[in-house]
């Protein structure tokens, strides 16, 4: 009987044991802001599961974080008028400690240059007929962040037709166009662009990305 | 060089492994024109190439970007997994994009970054020994980590020529080591170390540990200075002190993120300044200095096709990313080599001195060089003459502070080197404490 207590406080303590080394040893952090490129003022939603005690800084600061310590799990919403990084360190219970960062661009004043870049990885890239195609996911735009121009990306030799809606253009080298101004960047972009001389379908002499530079702006409500 | 000119002209091969950095990441920018303009070498000659920009999770490219040398905020991620999203190989091009480390990057840590850590490049402002070496001998630029995985596989394909494991495990599996074919051979051979040795985590191996092949780095200048030619080691192995070891004798300096590069620039530039001391020595020594893998950091080349597949279930296709290597020492010329080369490459230097005529390491070595992996002879030639050594000034490697392993995270590595030390204490008390009076912690009670 003293031998079955003694059992049951000894798995008793062994489990507490346990439990207190996960505690101290577990290293997780999940923190995902969206968007992340904002007109000034708009809203961005933080999620977080963490595990031990949360905290949230901006740099610069937010007024809106001042709420930390978090639960474990949560979601909260910031609108920051300049651009910022947002830190969610997570401490254990050994006082060691995870962080998480996440940017938030704020586009004011000139358009911000966006390579959108899709890599021959990507499950939607392909090839044949002498064109090699893939599709950009631009994520991470507020839908009030628009176009300006689109452009080829600096010292990239290649002719480009890009569709972004029912928006359709060629891009020759070197060269920008106004097609997509005013379209929000958000959505797919799919590129295909022909092959250059000495390229081939299932060969290492295909490009590693296809590339678009978006420049990226914000306007007064009612302008493109 | 041929095997008759290695055992005609070289004494004493000295290997140092450092840690987890990609060749663009410490040697990249030899190529670019602002700050090493070597177009011979295949680094970074702009970064803002469109080949290099590796898509965020938003579909945003980010370019490799020049980078000061500072501690970071956690390891980066280089498991199995990890580095096969980082090589990115592309089903329509039949090859690897080596364009997935931001996605790796973002998708370990949750973080977003207009500058990701892992796309930074060095510059030789921050490196003044390996930049001195660079300058001064053969660099080179197709030296792959053997593996797309990460440190103990790597290490033991390094020191073993095969590894049993595909994945750095709570345990190192026995196998047969380099020090077994050195004894085998009766080549005199020692491992100095600045910490822990990294064999330690071998169970059949600690006990080697408390014998004389094992000395505290500090001992080399000593031993340098006052060996008889005849009792001299023709092999050594120069260990830095681990970032993961729980335990450290000086500060950590292996130049494992998080580290800074700082501590291990210091510690080379004293094992050089050690080696180089005896011009008589140095004429007859080379000196390798390379990194067991990538850590996760960007690399520009692709993997070279090594298939290695053994009875134990461990497959792979290829090698991993590059890594920066050096081979150093008169016979080694101030130019790039182009040689496909990985760290076993070393093991066959060791059979081509050491062995006997036509000797090769091991089959499983053998396999490799027939599949394009080279030996580090290929580097080397006779009329290299580049016996005056490189002035390298750095501070001197710091003592560890009294408990210099604070808030060091518990990586899988970590808790691996903290079991094997317990088990050393544990089983050999005496001669553990005698030789690391630093274990004392590792005293039951």
């Amino acid at each position: 009987m003293v031998s079955a207590w003694k059992s049951t406080v000894g798995r008793l303590v062994a489990a507490f044991a346990l439990s207190l080394l996960l505690l101290a040893c577990s290293a997780h952090v999940e923190f995902w802001a969206s968007p992340h490129s904002i007109c000034a003022g708009q809203p961005v939603q933080l999620t977080w599961k963490v595990t031990g005690v949360g905290t949230l800084t901006a740099n610069p600061p937010l007024a809106s974080l001042a709420s930390s310590p978090l639960a474990s799990e949560g979601r909260m919403t910031v609108a920051p008028n300049e651009s910022t990084q947002i830190e969610l360190r997570a401490t254990r219970l050994l006082g060691t400690s995870t962080s998480s960062v996440q940017t938030i661009h704020v586009i004011s004043g000139q358009s911000k240059v966006e390579p959108l870049t899709v890599s021959l990885a990507d499950s939607s890239a392909g090839c044949g007929g002498g064109r090699v195609w893939a599709t950009v996911r631009a994520h991470g735009f507020s839908t009030a962040v628009k176009v300006s121009v689109v452009a080829t990306h600096a010292g990239d030799g290649r002719t480009y037709d890009v569709q972004h809606g029912a928006t359709r253009a060629a891009l020759m080298p070197g060269t920008t166009t106004a097609s997509f101004a005013g379209l929000s960047i958000l959505g797919d972009w799919a590129i295909s662009s022909p092959l250059l001389p000495g390229e081939a379908c299932g060969t290492s002499a295909l490009p590693r990305n296809l590339v678009v530079d978006v420049y990226a702006q914000c306007t007064p409500e009612g302008q493109p | 060089m041929i095997p008759s000119e290695l055992k005609q002209n070289i004494d004493t091969i000295v290997v140092v492994m450092m840690e987890n950095r990609s060749f663009d990441n410490v040697l990249g920018y030899l190529r670019s024109p602002a700050h090493g303009n070597r177009p011979d070498v295949d680094g970074i000659a702009d970064p803002n190439d469109a080949s290099y920009l590796n898509p965020n999770g938003d579909g945003v490219g980010l370019a490799p970007f020049w980078s000061k040398d500072g501690p970071f905020p956690s390891d980066l991620p280089h498991d199995k997994g990890a580095v096969a999203m980082q090589m990115a190989y592309s089903q329509v091009s039949k090859s690897y994009l080596m364009n997935g480390f931001v996605k790796a990057f973002e998708n370990e840590f949750h973080t977003m970054l207009d500058q990701s850590p892992v796309m930074g490049l060095l510059t030789p402002a921050d490196l003044p020994t390996t930049a001195a070496l660079a300058d001064r001998y053969t660099v080179c630029d197709h030296w792959f980590a053997c593996l797309p995985t990460s440190t103990s596989p790597n290490r033991l394909m390094s020191m073993c020529g095969l590894t049993n494991i595909d994945e750095t495990g709570t345990l190192v599996p026995d196998q047969t080591t380099v020090y077994d074919w050195l004894l085998t051979h009766n080549v005199r051979w020692r491992v100095y170390a600045a910490g822990l040795p990294f064999m330690l985590l071998m169970p059949r191996l600690a006990p080697l540990m408390l014998t004389s092949h094992f000395r505290r780095l500090g001992e080399l200048p000593e031993d340098l200075s006052n060996d008889p030619p005849e009792l001299r080691p023709q092999v050594i192995f120069i260990e830095p002190d681990y970032y993961d070891s729980p335990v450290h004798f000086h500060a950590p300096c292996d130049n494992h993120p998080p580290l800074a590069m700082a501590p291990g620039e210091a510690f080379l530039g004293q094992v050089y300044g050690w080696l180089t001391k005896d011009p008589a020595q140095w004429a007859r020594t080379v000196l390798i200095v390379t990194y067991d893998e990538h850590g996760g950091f960007f690399d520009h080349i692709p993997p070279h096709p090594v298939r290695y597949h053994n009875p134990n279930g461990v497959a792979f296709e290829s090698t991993g990313p590059r890594v920066p290597t050096i081979v150093a020492g008169p016979f080694a010329q101030r130019r790039v080599s182009k040689t496909v080369l990985d760290n076993t490459s070393i093991l066959q230097l060791l059979a081509e001195r050491f062995g006997a005529p036509g000797e090769t390491y091991s089959a499983e070595v053998t396999g490799r060089m027939q599949q394009g992996i080279g030996s580090v002879s290929a580097v080397l030639s006779v009329p290299a003459a580049n016996a005056a050594a490189a002035d390298i000034s750095v501070t001197p490697l710091a003592a560890a502070s009294a408990d210099a392993d604070a808030g060091q995270g518990s990586s899988v590595l970590r808790r691996c080197f903290d079991s094997a030390t317990r088990a050393l204490v544990a089983q050999h008390q005496a001669e553990a404490l005698a030789k690391y009076p630093e274990l004392r912690s590792y005293l039951p009670g």
